[in-house]
């Protein structure tokens, strides 16, 4: 499985429950437009930071990181690369 | 009239100086412009506010008083989709986090019991407005000129001159001190008022502090102020407040139910029991504040945002940390310094500068800012938001990581803090 879908898969059964819905445009603002909420993406990026090993610093803890699947999945690959 | 320490305002900030100084031996005078009790806004303590009361002495007569207890502060989010609670905790002598409770005043009435104990305890009161400053030679502060109720003037003379004149910064505005610099929250205008027959949660918790944010610099806060009456308060850029143009009762009352669903679900009906009141311009900080024969307090010098309830607990630490600068002061130290105050003013500069970090970052970082809150720092936040912001030899981590997001260093300026939010310029 991609990255983004992994992450997709988590949005859609952990924090968008009950949403009825079975996507995410990977260019779908998803923090700009509180589609999840702050809390929310703190439980999204310890799930980010088990699941693919990595660690999120404090100064990268910016909305910009996390706005889309595409976005997300960008922050991760990079992480990986650099750690 | 002379006397050692002559301060200028009756609110918390001259009252409290008043009894710490009593405490250290030293004798001081109160003018007071108005006949207490009067209405004054700023009415939620921090944990560390809490202690410097019971310092005081005076818990038993908060509690007699029936000052609702706050036992921490919760934030709701925008649209109220989430929320989150920071306790009110103290730490013990070996470093323990502890339970711990902090009171909600109505200002009237606290402000006159604070002002009916320093004058039990013996400060003197003269009912009357500073209208001058009287200065030696070189320039230092040696009393204030004061206009009686009568229209008299009389002259204080003091060997310091304690400035708890609150917003109106009187030694600032009479030259005395170093320029005035405008804070980041210039541009902001606070209106508010107080409610009955809000809905509270029931508990232990159903006099906490809510906050409910709307979007960035655009709040409310929920205060309760006794059984019945509760604080309530707007805070928006003055551009959105002129744009309305409506009234400010008009204002309150459609925010109230607009700027937040739990915001509407608690006050289903608007009824106001208070004048609907505004403060502008409520962002600022003033250079040089303490120096020969001075030493501005609390909002006389500076003050950030309402946000986390910093205003009435700075004041009354300042009062506190001042009445022991002044006792050293008066027993000769520190004379032959260019600056007898110098320390006071880093001690003081330090904190408030920790203050307005905590502040911006949950503005600016509110990602962070949680994040910090829930997982990564909680102690520390919690520490902070409890007032535990003077005298750290090290900044703790999370201070350190809001300042790496704020990208800013605090590096001083001939050794105390440079103005943010400013035209400030350090000299070349």
């Amino acid at each position: 499985m991609t990255i983004e879908s992994i992450v997709e898969r988590f949005i859609l059964e952990e924090i968008l429950i009950g949403d009825n819905r079975t996507k995410i445009d990977p260019d779908e603002s998803l923090v700009s437009s509180n589609v999840i909420d702050s809390l929310a993406i703190l439980r999204l990026i310890s799930f980010l930071e088990e699941e693919f090993g990595i660690q999120v610093d404090d100064e990268e803890l910016v909305p910009e990181n996390f706005e889309t699947l595409n976005e997300i999945k960008a922050f991760v690959e990079n992480k990986k690369a650099n750690s | 009239m002379k006397t050692q320490v002559a301060i200028v305002g009756g609110g918390p900030g001259g009252t409290a100086s008043a009894m710490f100084l009593r405490e250290l031996g030293i004798q001081s005078v109160i003018i007071e412009k108005e006949t207490f009790p009067r209405y004054r806004i700023g009415e939620s303590m921090t944990g560390e506010c809490g202690a410097i009361v019971r310092e005081l002495g005076l818990e038993d007569r908060m509690l007699k008083d029936k000052h609702p207890i706050k036992r921490g502060l919760t934030v709701y989010g925008a649209g109220a989709k989430n929320s989150w609670f920071v306790p009110v905790m103290a730490r013990t002598e070996d470093g323990k986090l502890v339970e711990e409770f902090t009171w909600q005043v109505r200002r009237s009435k606290f402000d006159q019991m604070l002002l009916e104990e320093a004058i039990a305890r013996g400060a003197e009161l003269v009912q009357g407005q500073a209208t001058e400053v009287l200065t030696n030679g070189n320039g230092g502060v040696r009393g204030v000129r004061v206009r009686m109720a009568d229209g008299g003037m009389q002259d204080i003379k003091a060997e310091v001159v304690l400035d708890c004149s609150g917003m109106a910064t009187f030694l600032a505005n009479h030259g005395v001190t170093g320029p005035k610099y405008r804070g980041n929250y210039d541009r902001q205008i606070a209106i508010f008022s107080q409610v009955v027959g809000a809905i509270r949660d029931e508990g232990p918790h159903r006099d906490d502090t809510l906050i409910l944010y709307r979007r960035k610099n655009h709040w409310s806060w929920f205060i309760p102020l006794d059984e019945e009456v509760v604080s309530v308060g707007v805070v928006v850029p003055a551009a959105y407040f002129a744009e309305k143009k409506e009234s400010k009762r008009d204002f309150l009352v459609r925010e109230l139910h607009d700027l937040n669903p739990e915001l509407k679900r608690r006050i289903p009906e608007v009824k106001l029991v208070e004048e609907v009141r505004s403060v502008v311009n409520y962002s600022y900080q003033v250079r040089q504040f303490a120096g020969p024969g001075f030493i501005c307090i609390g909002d006389a010098h500076r003050f950030v945002d309402p946000v986390f309830s910093f205003g009435l607990y700075v004041t009354m630490k300042e009062a506190q940390f001042a009445a022991q600068a002044v006792k050293d002061y008066l027993e000769g130290g520190n004379r032959d310094q260019p600056n007898p105050f110098a320390q006071h003013i880093k001690l003081v500069e330090d904190g408030y500068d920790a203050v307005e970090d905590v502040v911006d970052a949950f503005w600016e970082h509110p990602l962070a800012f949680a994040a910090f809150t829930h997982v990564r720092y909680r102690d520390e936040v919690i520490d902070m938001l409890s007032g535990r912001v003077y005298g750290m030899d090290e900044p703790p981590r999370v201070l350190k990581a809001m300042r790496k997001l704020l990208k800013r260093d605090r590096s001083m300026d001939d050794g105390i803090s440079r103005p943010l939010g400013s035209s400030y310029t350090p000299a070349a």
